[in-house]
């Protein structure tokens, strides 16, 4: 009786594990987009942000690519992308190089306020791109 | 000494005035999607991040950053960064070439444009010479570039084994690019 009893268990356990397995490889990995506003950022000001990609784009790219970064800086544009979100643009010491943040969220920014924006660097064009970013 | 400073003032004059005529069109924020489609399941990501420039004598370029993609399956944009389009290593893809099928004064004249882009496409450092039809918009306050176009993996030598079952060997690539005028 109790063998019976304990196979039963390890049966159902064994059910619940590949449900719980299933589950994780199939629909929570599939839908869980990574959260930026969870992770702990590196954080670094927009110039420095820009030097860093100006002077060494590899080393940048090894140092923020696709990482979860925080930056700092003086809004110089608000516009708008062709989903109709907002694109904050970060002035440099460079007059021609800004870091152009996507915003996740529909938000007004003042053009000249500093702010620090959170999101992930998607790499280095003419300008430093930041998506999927968040006003702290 | 008049008489060389004067045809010398009229070719000055019409220098300055060729430049100026040149307008050149950029955007940061241009739309590039893609789309791959298979009985096993259809795939489709965007990028609204991408750059391009585009001359009113018919130079144009594209620039996009493969981290860019974003996938409605996360774990998909997590095979094509690592897997398809390694792009930790190759980060960034682009387009240069010319236009054929506009004229310079087209760009001021309200209208569609049936054009045709020739040029290179570079991704994952290997450049392939592609030619693309598409349309060219002039609306008030805006040009518009739309494209459709398929892209062979196998020119790219991207090689995965879901390649030719849930991933299709030809991708379908939709520009629509905006452009304040």
């Amino acid at each position: 009786m109790k063998a019976k009893k304990i196979i039963l268990y390890i049966m159902l356990l064994s059910f619940i594990g590949a449900i719980g397995a299933w589950y994780y490889g199939f629909v929570y990995r599939k839908n869980n987009h990574r959260d930026v506003q969870k992770e702990t950022a590196i954080q670094v000001s927009a110039n420095e942000l820009n030097t860093a990609f100006v002077t060494d784009e590899n080393a940048a790219n090894t140092t923020y690519l696709d990482k979860a970064i925080e930056v700092q800086g003086t809004v110089s544009e608000v516009t708008t992308n062709q989903d109709g979100f907002p694109i904050v643009s970060l002035s440099t010491d460079d007059m021609f190089a800004t870091i152009d943040c996507t915003l996740k969220e529909q938000k007004t920014v003042e053009v000249g306020s500093v702010v620090t924006i959170k999101g992930i660097c998607i790499g280095y064009t003419s300008n430093v791109k930041i998506k999927d970013a968040y006003l702290k | 000494m008049k008489k060389i400073l004067a045809p010398l003032f009229v070719l000055a004059l019409f220098l300055a005035n060729n430049v100026s005529a040149q307008k050149i069109f950029s955007t940061k924020t241009g739309q590039i999607k893609f789309f791959s489609s298979t009985p096993a399941e259809d795939i489709e990501a965007v990028n609204n991040e991408v750059d391009s420039k585009l001359s009113s004598t018919g130079q144009m370029q594209f620039t996009v950053l493969i981290k860019g993609f974003r996938f409605p399956n996360s774990l998909m944009q997590e095979h094509f960064n690592d897997d398809y389009m390694e792009s930790a290593k190759f980060p960034r893809g682009d387009f240069k070439g010319t236009l054929t099928g506009m004229k310079e004064a087209d760009f001021k004249k309200e209208g569609t444009y049936k054009v045709t882009a020739t040029g290179n496409l570079t991704m994952r450092g290997i450049s392939k010479p592609v030619s693309v039809p598409g349309t060219i918009e002039v609306k008030k306050g805006t040009i518009i570039v739309k494209a459709v176009f398929k892209v062979a993996l196998k020119d790219f030598n991207i090689t995965g084994s879901e390649i030719g079952k849930a991933i299709a060997k030809d991708i379908e690539i939709t520009v629509n690019c905006q452009y304040p005028s």
